[in-house]
């Protein structure tokens, strides 16, 4: 018997997943689909009943939430345990001035980004220079503590132009996502593609709203390639167009991650 | 909602794709629970993300590549906010094999490429696809994960 036949074998009979865990997974799977529906029904309602509301709350933008002294991006990396992001990150937040948008009951700002293969990565760091990291602080516009709940709806997704963000999402979306709370607002430590390689082209981190598909939310207009947000979409319209990276383009590791995307 | 409104497509999508992710998830967690939970977690960025597959295999990668990302966040946040040290096996009633174990005590990044290799039978190339990682990347990997096996497993062929 081979090796792989050995493993496959053996793998299959000390970690079997049973019948019975597979129908618990596939029954608790379905009900998310009429969840799905639900939840589309509760955006509308709630986009018209509560428009008085989130007026009143527009007014309230920047109160309690500009008075709050948010951390560095490095010290977010350092209250996450990465020593070497937040070497990395202290490095270029000296260059960089944090983006804030408020909209609706939300603040959302950019806080900081590092691209791997635009970094000093320390030696024998874990930092993948095929990666980029943005810091991203989530906080309520009216100034009251975030539920842990509320981040979790949040989808962070970095766009290029010219492409949809539905083609794209599969493969420019987030690798990994780390969270922690303080002082009432929620500091997110996002993993990407390395975005250095596109930055021939428009790039942008959005941070949406949607349960669904991005492309519930925008779409890229046919002309210009920049993101256009849907009318019908009512959850937080963050959009960050993000710095030129100071790493060159490199169109041929940008055409390596669209072929392996199937898109090219 | 439009791809998945059929309950009867959606839980065949999801029984002829679950084992695949469930061993690969378990392969990073060493733990059946967590990796249950990053395949449900997985499914449901299917259904966010929607995205449009030439065919099932193409599926199946998609899945496994989201479902390993998951798994790969799962571990650096258990190891982060963990003070005990990890447990190096599962929770399953059956001792691990002397094979599955020498595979589950490789480091991370080998154990999937040996996984990945070895029981779903992916070639370099295609693993290099579902890792986002350059193809000579992937078989220093797989080359070093063997060594490791071998030496593990007292110089068994690993051929």
């Amino acid at each position: 018997m081979t090796f792989r036949e050995r493993y496959r074998t053996e793998l299959e009979r000390t970690v079997a997943f049973e019948e019975r865990e597979l129908q618990t997974l596939t029954a608790s799977l379905r009900q998310k689909l009429p969840q799905k529906e639900r939840a589309r029904l509760d955006q509308k309602r709630f986009a018209r009943t509560c428009l008085a509301v989130l007026l009143l709350l527009a007014l309230l933008t920047g109160g309690a939430f500009a008075a709050l002294r948010l951390l560095a991006p490095h010290e977010v990396a350092e209250k996450l345990g990465d020593a070497a992001l937040a070497a990395v990150l202290r490095e270029v937040e000296e260059n960089t001035e944090p983006q804030s948008v408020t909209d609706g009951d939300y603040t959302v700002t950019l806080l900081g980004l590092a691209s791997g293969s635009n970094i000093r990565a320390p030696e024998g760091s874990a930092i993948d220079p095929t990666h980029s990291y943005a810091v991203v602080v989530l906080g309520r516009a009216d100034g009251q503590p975030i539920r842990q709940e509320e981040n979790g709806t949040f989808l962070f997704l970095p766009l290029i132009s010219g492409y949809a963000p539905e083609r794209i999402a599969p493969f420019t979306m987030t690798i990994a996502r780390s969270a922690f709370y303080l002082d009432g607002v929620c500091y997110n430590l996002v993993d990407m593609i390395d975005l250095t390689a596109f930055s021939d082209h428009a790039l942008w981190l959005c941070v949406l709203q949607t349960p669904f598909s991005p492309a519930d939310a925008l779409t890229m207009e046919p002309q210009s390639g920049d993101p256009v947000y849907r009318d019908n979409y009512s959850g937080v319209r963050a959009l960050f167009r993000l710095p030129v990276l100071s790493g060159k383009a490199n169109p041929q590791r940008a055409g390596e991650l669209l072929r392996l995307a199937g898109l090219e | 909602m439009s791809a998945f409104v059929d309950e009867k497509e959606w839980d065949a999508l999801v029984r002829r794709n679950a084992r695949h992710m469930l061993r690969a998830a378990y392969a990073l967690l060493h733990s059946k629970e967590d990796a249950q939970d990053a395949v449900q977690e997985a499914f449901l960025k299917l259904l966010r993300y929607q995205p449009s597959f030439r065919d099932r295999e193409h599926e199946k990668a998609w899945l496994l590549r989201v479902t390993i990302n998951i798994a790969k966040n799962d571990l650096k946040v258990l190891r982060r906010f963990s003070s005990e040290p990890l447990p190096e096996t599962g929770t399953q009633e059956e001792p691990l094999s002397p094979v599955v174990e020498a595979v589950q005590a490789l480091p991370d990044a080998y154990r999937i490429v040996i996984h990945l290799y070895y029981y779903e039978g992916y070639s370099l190339r295609e693993i290099s696809q579902i890792l986002k990682a350059p193809v000579p990347t992937v078989g220093a990997r797989l080359a070093r994960g063997r060594k490791k096996l071998a030496a593990l497993l007292e110089g068994e062929d690993l051929a």
